[in-house]
């Protein structure tokens, strides 16, 4: 019992042009196994569950095979389809009760396949018909109802009914969660978990990511008719390897994530391949995408390249040449020329002291491509001192610093500008961080000028104007002309921000930004930052000693305690489920908890053991003695001998 | 902190007084050549005679007129003053910025060369460089420049290390710029205040030594000077000569002396904030 989608193919006809659907699409589900296919609308979901059932419309040319527990299904032989549809592979439909024959009783649709295909008598039928829909939890009082009496639950309990009463193999979910409240899912959910059970293999469509993560095995992310990436459905929110899918994941409104929605910069809406004119096919025949607000004069360029590049994050120039093919990557399978989301820093290492005083013990930090990565934790634990030895302007006494794929201190040797011009630098006091004898202007144009890029001061106003427009600050020509003292704080933070972002850089560090900022003037920066974080992709290690705020626009958070590292993953999972005491302790105090937090006096200098050891509730006899090291605990990097589990 | 350097002058009583009597005194030097009734090298037989309307301070013994002398001998102070204000503060400015921004063995060097210098009395050196070279007046600003820097630089080097640590600077270090862009755009317009106390002492200083090296008699001989009017004068203290001889020049040297304290007084809090008073945030 299992499904195989071998390159499969689905060009919707339409006039003189067509619509690439699917694009090389292969999908083996597994019996026992559940998949689901996620995406944006129109990427192709539903088109690929009704291919498999060969109920594409008649403008639809197809190409590809899928086999049926190894047996290719002959999509033209309607009636071998017929025998196929319902008995070893079944379909649950979308729209719940647009799906329905709205001029039949409920009992009478879930009886029909078996008259069908079991040539059951109708009376027959109808029992076990309605023994089957009470199994599934319609009482028999609305067994008689038309479709439209009754609710959207219990229609969907229906349509589960329908497509599983002759017991097929294979069942194509298609958004079966699209309607229903959190219990009603509940219910699908318990479907689904019973059906894997039996060992039928599941094809689960839907945009419900949080439903997909909890009932499927395998994820594929589809996008514009291609799949970007297949993962293990459980690292969907925590590991993304392709840009898209850490978009995708961001959109979601996950219970479990804190942090503000994000989105995905730019709009997809088709693939259309088509010509102009009724010239020679091959000279006029192109391909694009479509995009809704454009007339499609606008946009020519055919596609080559990877689908997503125009609204990719860290899409390069070699990024629009050429085709993408799916690659092997860890334990996914990821569609991208980059082998996914690029490591934008990496720290291996690294130690400073000052004096006597060890600010950093040996500590490894990754940062990737597009992701936002908060530190948090008290005063004193090393914070600031990581992100400047980060930004380059500190140097660490040992370890190594890789930006970009580089050595960040062979690069700094050789040529510090250009290395200077790709990361951002947002200090904690803005007042502090602005000459007091430089206008507005000469402080956003200050990093040009350094640069000395555009010489031209017409083009570099209006380059500094462009920015200040993108921060919310005014762009007129008295505003460029005013001095620092004459600003107010978060218009002093957004300058600041302009600053560090006129240069266009690749990640920007950011200490402290907002802690000099009254809470609305604090949340208009960070939406700011996030919105950037979304146009521009930028990468962001944003310090802070304010979990509360950490969370809400963390992609992942990192705890610092006395110099290290002591907690480190998704931010949903650190602030609804803290491994490491500490980070516990913190999240207990931001809420205003501080009973649990014992006094325990400076944990700078412990030498030897964890240096949390007396403040906390868990300590063993092995804390003291030995220091414990990251070690992956449900999916994140604790340190810690005794987490809570 | 930002400090307003004419609200701060023009806001002491002392300092307008000084700068009226240093005003004057430039006006003197500048006008030297039309103002002044004789060449004041010229000598005539018509030695040491009591003011009257044709030679308003008398003449000295060689029978030049003191009045002239007088106006040129402020030309001679007050080019040995600022020329020597600006290159101490030039050669001061050059070493402290860079010392504090290049550091490491370089810094080591300059600061301990600053200390060395610092110790030593420079008096007793200039003295004796002087009485051996005889200089003119060019080798004088020269010798008087290489050796009254040191204090300055400590001042601006010590100054820079804290600027150095500013945010503005930090965050113009981290987008890329180099240290001269540093020393160019941030740095040496923050210290504008501190070099302009630097240069109003440094003036001062040099215009006393000038002086004194005169008074001396170990000056070039050629140049009209306050100080060598002073020591000629004194040769003939047992006349009366003294009170149109010595006592204007005494007065007019102090005058200038005075006028660049008092400015340089109140242009000090800006050095040291410790000194204003509690009304200036």
């Amino acid at each position: 019992m299992s499904l195989d989608i071998i390159k499969f193919n689905v060009i919707y006809r339409d006039g003189d042009h067509s619509i690439q659907a699917l694009e090389d699409v292969s999908l083996e589900i597994k019996a026992g196994q559940c998949v689901a296919l996620v995406g944006e609308s129109g990427s192709g979901k539903t088109t690929l569950g009704k291919a498999c059932l060969g109920l594409l419309p008649a403008n639809a040319d197809h190409k590809g095979e899928v086999l049926l527990d190894g047996e290719e299904i002959d999509f033209s032989d309607e009636v071998a389809l017929n025998r196929l549809r319902w008995k070893r592979l079944s379909m649950v439909f979308q729209d719940g009760a647009a799906s329905l024959n709205p001029v039949h009783r409920i009992i009478d649709q879930v009886a029909e396949p078996l008259i069908q295909h079991e040539g059951l008598s109708r009376d027959k039928a109808r029992d076990k018909a309605t023994r089957f829909l009470e199994e599934i939890g319609l009482s028999k009082e609305f067994h008689n109802r038309y479709p439209h009496q009754l609710s959207g639950g219990q229609v969907q309990r229906g349509l589960l009914a329908m497509a599983m009463i002759l017991d097929p193999a294979v069942i194509i979910l298609d958004e079966p969660t699209s309607a229903l409240d959190a219990l009603t899912k509940g219910f699908v959910a318990e479907v689904i978990r019973e059906a894997k059970g039996r060992g039928k293999a599941l094809l689960l469509i839907t945009h419900d990511l949080e439903f997909a993560m909890h009932n499927a095995e395998i994820m594929a992310v589809l996008y514009l008719g291609q799949i970007m990436e297949t993962l293990p459905a459980d690292e969907m929110l925590s590991h993304p390897l392709h840009p898209y899918t850490m978009a995708l994941g961001r959109s979601y409104p996950a219970m479990e994530t804190a942090r503000d929605l994000g989105g995905i910069r730019g709009d997809a809406f088709y693939r259309i391949i088509h010509q102009h004119g009724h010239g020679d096919a091959a000279q006029y025949r192109h391909a694009h995408i479509q995009v809704p607000k454009l007339s499609h004069s606008g946009v020519h360029a055919p596609p080559t390249g990877c689908l997503f590049h125009d609204r990719c994050t860290q899409a390069i120039e070699s990024c629009t040449e050429g085709v993408v093919a799916l690659e092997k990557v860890e334990d996914h399978t990821v569609r991208c020329l980059r082998r996914g989301i690029v490591t934008m820093l990496e720290l291996k290492g690294v130690t400073k002291r000052y004096g006597k005083t060890a600010a950093l013990n040996p500590l490894d930090l990754n940062v990737r491509s597009g992701e936002l990565l908060a530190i948090v934790g008290e005063t004193g634990s090393g914070k600031t001192t990581l992100a400047m030895i980060a930004a380059g302007v500190i140097k660490p006494n040992q370890g190594r610093r890789m930006f970009y794929g580089h050595d960040m201190d062979a690069w700094m040797k050789k040529d510090h500008k250009s290395l200077a011009k790709k990361v951002g630098v947002i200090y904690q006091n803005p007042a502090e961080s602005i000459s007091h004898r430089f206008s507005v202007y000469e402080a956003v144009a200050e990093p040009l000028t350094i640069h000395g890029e555009k010489k031209d001061h017409a083009e570099k106003k209006e380059l500094v104007k462009s920015i200040l427009a993108d921060v919310h600050l005014s762009t007129d020509d008295a505003f460029l002309r005013r001095y620092p003292h004459e600003l107010n704080m978060g218009a002093l933070q957004r300058v600041c921000l302009a600053r560090a972002l006129v240069l266009s850089p690749l990640m920007l560090i950011a200490d402290e930004p907002t802690s000099s900022l009254d809470p609305s003037v604090q949340a208009k920066v960070l939406k700011l930052l996030l919105d950037l974080q979304i146009e521009r992709g930028l990468t962001m290690l944003f310090v802070s000693h304010d979990i509360g705020l950490a969370r809400k626009i963390s992609d992942r958070m990192g705890v610092m305690l006395a110099g290290q590292l002591v907690e480190i993953g998704p931010s949903s999972l650190v602030i609804t489920k803290p491994l490491h005491p500490y980070t516990k302790l913190l999240i207990e105090s931001a809420r205003g908890n501080w009973e649990d937090a014992s006094e325990g006096g400076s944990t700078r200098q412990i030498k030897i053991g964890c240096p949390f050891r007396f403040r906390c509730p868990r300590q063993q006899e092995i804390c003291a003695r030995e220091a414990p090291s990251l070690r992956l605990l449900s999916n994140r990097h604790v340190a810690c001998h005794f987490p809570y589990t | 902190m930002h400090i307003n350097v004419k609200k701060e002058i023009l806001g002491s009583g002392p300092a307008i007084i000084g700068f009226v009597i240093l005003l004057v005194m430039i006006m003197a030097a500048l006008l030297a050549p039309l103002i002044a009734p004789y060449d004041p090298q010229q000598q005539s037989v018509s030695s040491l005679l009591a003011p009257s309307m044709s030679h308003w301070l008398g003449t000295n013994h060689v029978g030049q007129d003191i009045w002239s002398q007088l106006l040129y001998g402020a030309r001679t102070s007050l080019l040995v003053g600022f020329s020597v204000g600006a290159l101490a503060v030039l050669f001061g400015s050059i070493c402290g910025v860079s010392a504090a921004l290049i550091g490491g063995l370089y810094e080591r060097i300059i600061m301990r060369l600053v200390d060395s210098l610092i110790v030593i009395p420079m008096i007793i050196v200039i003295i004796v460089i002087a009485a051996y070279i005889k200089p003119n007046i060019l080798v004088l600003i020269v010798l008087l420049s290489l050796l009254s820097w040191e204090s300055g630089a400590r001042i601006i080097w010590s100054q820079t290390l804290s600027l150095k640590e500013r945010g503005y600077i930090a965050a113009a270090r981290s987008f890329g710029a180099r240290k001269s862009y540093l020393a160019w755009r941030h740095i040496i317009p923050a210290l504008g205040p501190i070099l302009l106390v630097d240069f109003i002492y440094g003036i001062r200083r040099a215009v006393f030594l000038e002086a004194g090296l005169a008074f001396l008699g170990i000056s070039d001989p050629a140049t009209i000077s306050w100080g060598m009017m002073m020591r000629d004068a004194l040769g003939f203290s047992y006349l009366n000569v003294w009170q149109w001889w010595l006592v204007p020049t005494g007065i007019a040297l102090s005058l200038t002396i005075v006028g660049l304290t008092f400015i340089g007084h109140a242009v000090e809090p800006i050095i040291d904030p410790r000194l204003r008073g509690a009304e200036v945030a």
